[in-house]
């Protein structure tokens, strides 16, 4: 079985948004970045919104190959704008005029038609906004192609930690998701790979109506690259084992329904009570062979003759 | 002698069918078979035996989305080219995805091809086409008899494989809302009882139907428009959370916006020659109850379950399905009962050409095999009343 995550990474001819969904148990951030870095090798350039790491921790994460495609936004260092009071919006803030494509704009070097987008994380910009403005700002940049001409596809990479934020704030964000990739706290061990760092489920939206739910194990090398495995074969091996196999009814029976050849015979020779004796006298006799004896008296009236000539006297 | 004439004929004219004369003649529409509402298709034949044969003009309907929004999607598009076929104008509106790309995917009429060489016979030779019949010489004062052409059918099949043609699509005026793109300019209105998505798209919908003449109360002033036709509106995953507005409208939270919205449209559309189809995404709207309100406020609800994605993908009991129907409410009309379908166990499945809703039924079985599967699937670990408690796998009697 093909792993559904790198086929995301190979063709993707549209714009896609990629929700990775973590916890405080499970950091996706090593999952998000390695496939950053594979998907933007074919890609022009190589956006990143960081607002949890310093810049220098964050280039950390990106591969030799990419690193010149790199274009760090930096939101941590100066989050609210306190460094610089004369700039009129805040970073972490998204206005019309200030939100991530208009920021993406302002670096976009000319006759650059793909780019990746990674939002590390969209948990920060949710305290400062409402869901929809989060929603419209995400969407404005996955259909950037619409608006701007030279730009032919955007895929974007969003962080949440989902355990901060309700319900109804996460429900709407995977609305708006292609892809979700949700970070599980299942022990790896079991897989295949070796040292594995974690397991994911991954639920892949297409634009045919086919929907895609695969879980997968996945493991980051030193050089940023990424080796996954399907992770449910195991499970499924166990689960025919359990579930599929057809419920014997003979099991638990009280009386034994599976007789042996010789278990059989024996049976039929048991008597069983409630047959009056007579009839167990005639059970002696072989079936089929009865026989009758008659001792004619004088009351008698015996005709040698046979009328119907068919007793074969 | 005239008087005798006259009396004779008033006498034989005396009986006049009722709805004959009230109903008005516009293509794509029906009368109603149990309450004489003038009905139209939702392009899904057995979607319009299900609501009661079709939707009445001036209704609205609301389809509660799938998890992924597709199927929903689908309905909509068929919503839209039956009523390219039909001759009816279009209005679609959306916030996620541009309306004119949605315009564009519509699937093709399976008739399409012979309404286009229809048209393309059509406009040149008109003429030509009026070659008196030559059998016998009282046969040519006869009235021409129009054979029955497909346009005027009710509900037609199209293939999802193909979509439509631009010389289709500019059959019909169609008219889009692209809520990001309506929303860049800002302009605040005074006193606001709804969100600006809503308040804008209501406007937009008001302005629809008063210059596309579509409004009854007006026409009956002024005919100059003989030829009248319906406007069909569309509405894509209205209530998602691009469609919210939390901050920029104090006091109103969105779904009293939206349920003013509903309530408002539904006013207008009720003396309009107009009908409109909303998608939503419920399962987005946390509280049940929420989810009812909305119901209340269409004519129509009508949810659907897709399988993609779900465990029940994989229950042989809907292998055949790809998911299920479930109708929250139908439409009452002009009437105190409302037509009943015979089961509430409907299921969908989709092919190339079409797309069909049914009862849903075991599938036959024809292995010999003396288990049956979906026995043990469709009940998942609930023990029923007769079932041991301590052996689970054992045979229960």
């Amino acid at each position: 079985m093909p792993s559904v995550f790198l086929q995301n990474v190979k063709g993707q001819e549209g714009s896609s948004f990629l929700l990775f969904e973590d916890s405080r148990t499970h950091s996706g951030r090593l999952l998000l970045y390695a496939l950053a870095n594979q998907i933007s090798e074919r890609f022009d350039q190589f956006h990143v919104f960081t607002t949890e790491l310093s810049p220098d921790e964050t280039s950390s994460y990106i591969g030799s190959e990419v690193s010149s495609k790199l274009i760090l936004h930096d939101i941590w260092t100066d989050p609210l704008g306190w460094n610089n009071p004369a700039e009129e919006t805040d970073p972490l803030k998204l206005n019309p005029g200030s939100d991530f494509i208009s920021r993406l704009c302002c670096r976009l070097a000319p006759s650059v038609s793909k780019i990746v987008v990674v939002i590390d994380t969209i948990s920060s910009f949710l305290p400062y906004h409402t869901d929809s403005q989060m929603c419209s700002a995400i969407l404005s940049l996955v259909t950037a192609s619409e608006r701007i001409s030279d730009i032919q596809n955007v895929q974007v990479l969003g962080l949440l930690h989902s355990d901060l934020h309700s319900e109804k704030t996460v429900k709407a964000l995977r609305y708006l998701a292609t892809t979700q990739i949700k970070l599980s706290v299942e022990d790896p061990s079991l897989s295949t790979i070796r040292d594995a760092h974690g397991v994911f489920e991954i639920l892949q939206n297409k634009k045919n109506g086919k929907v895609k739910r695969q879980k997968e194990v996945y493991r980051v090398d030193g050089n940023h690259h990424l080796e996954l495995s399907v992770y449910d074969q195991q499970q499924k091996q166990e689960n025919s084992h359990g579930n599929d196999a057809q419920p014997d009814p003979t099991a638990n029976l009280t009386f034994n329904l599976t007789l042996k050849e010789s278990e059989r015979i024996a049976k039929e020779k048991v008597v069983l009570p409630y047959i009056s004796n007579k009839d167990k006298s005639e059970l002696v006799t072989p079936p089929g062979s009865g026989q009758i004896f008659y001792e004619p008296d004088d009351a008698d009236d015996f005709d040698e003759e046979d009328p119907d000539d068919d007793l074969d006297i | 002698m005239a008087a005798t004439m006259s009396t004779a004929s008033g006498v034989k004219t005396s009986f006049q069918r009722k709805g004959k004369a009230k109903s008005v003649q516009i293509q794509g529409t029906r009368p109603s078979l149990h309450n004489n509402l003038l009905l139209v298709s939702t392009g899904v034949p057995s979607f319009d035996f299900i609501l009661g044969g079709g939707l009445a003009v001036g209704s609205v309907l609301l389809i509660e989305e799938d998890t992924y929004g597709h199927y929903a999607q689908i309905l909509l598009r068929y919503f839209l080219a039956e009523g390219i076929m039909s001759g009816h104008n279009l209005f679609l509106a959306s916030a996620s995805q541009n309306p004119q790309k949605i315009l564009k995917m519509l699937p093709f009429p399976v008739e399409g091809d012979k309404l286009l060489a229809g048209d393309a016979k059509n406009d040149p030779t008109t003429s030509a086409g009026v070659e008196p019949m030559k059998i016998a010489w009282r046969y040519e004062s006869l009235p021409k008899v129009e054979g029955n052409t497909p346009s005027h059918k009710f509900g037609h099949s199209y293939d999802l494989s193909r979509t439509v043609t631009p010389e289709l699509l500019s059959r019909v005026i169609t008219d889009t809302f692209y809520l990001p793109e309506e929303m860049k300019e800002e302009s605040k209105s005074s006193p606001l009882y709804l969100c600006p998505t809503h308040q804008k798209l209501l406007r937009r919908i008001e302005s629809q139907i008063r210059d596309g003449g579509y409004h009854l109360t007006d026409s009956v002033q002024s005919k100059q428009t003989p030829e009248r036709t319906i406007l069909r509106i569309a509405l894509h995953s209205l209530g998602s959370p691009l469609w919210w507005d939390e901050n920029s409208s104090e006091g109103i939270d969105t779904l009293t916006s939206l349920c003013r919205f509903l309530h408002a449209l539904r006013g207008l559309l009720r003396n309009s020659l107009a009908v409109a189809v909303v998608t939503m995404p419920t399962h987005l709207l946390e509280v049940f109850t929420d989810v009812r309100r909305l119901e209340r406020l269409c004519d129509a609800a009508v949810q659907i379950e897709s399988f993609a994605g779900s465990e029940k993908e994989t229950n042989p009991m809907y292998e055949e399905y790809h998911g299920l129907v479930h109708v929250k409410q139908l439409p009452r009309l002009n009437s105190l009962t409302l037509s009943t379908p015979d089961t509430a166990d409907l299921g969908f499945k989709l092919k190339r050409k079409k797309f069909t809703i049914e009862k849903l039924h075991l599938p036959p079985e024809f292995s010999d095999s003396t288990s049956r599967p979906q026995e043990d699937v469709v009940l998942p670990s609930s023990s029923t009343g007769c079932s041991s408690i301590f052996q689970k796998r054992g045979l229960d009697f």
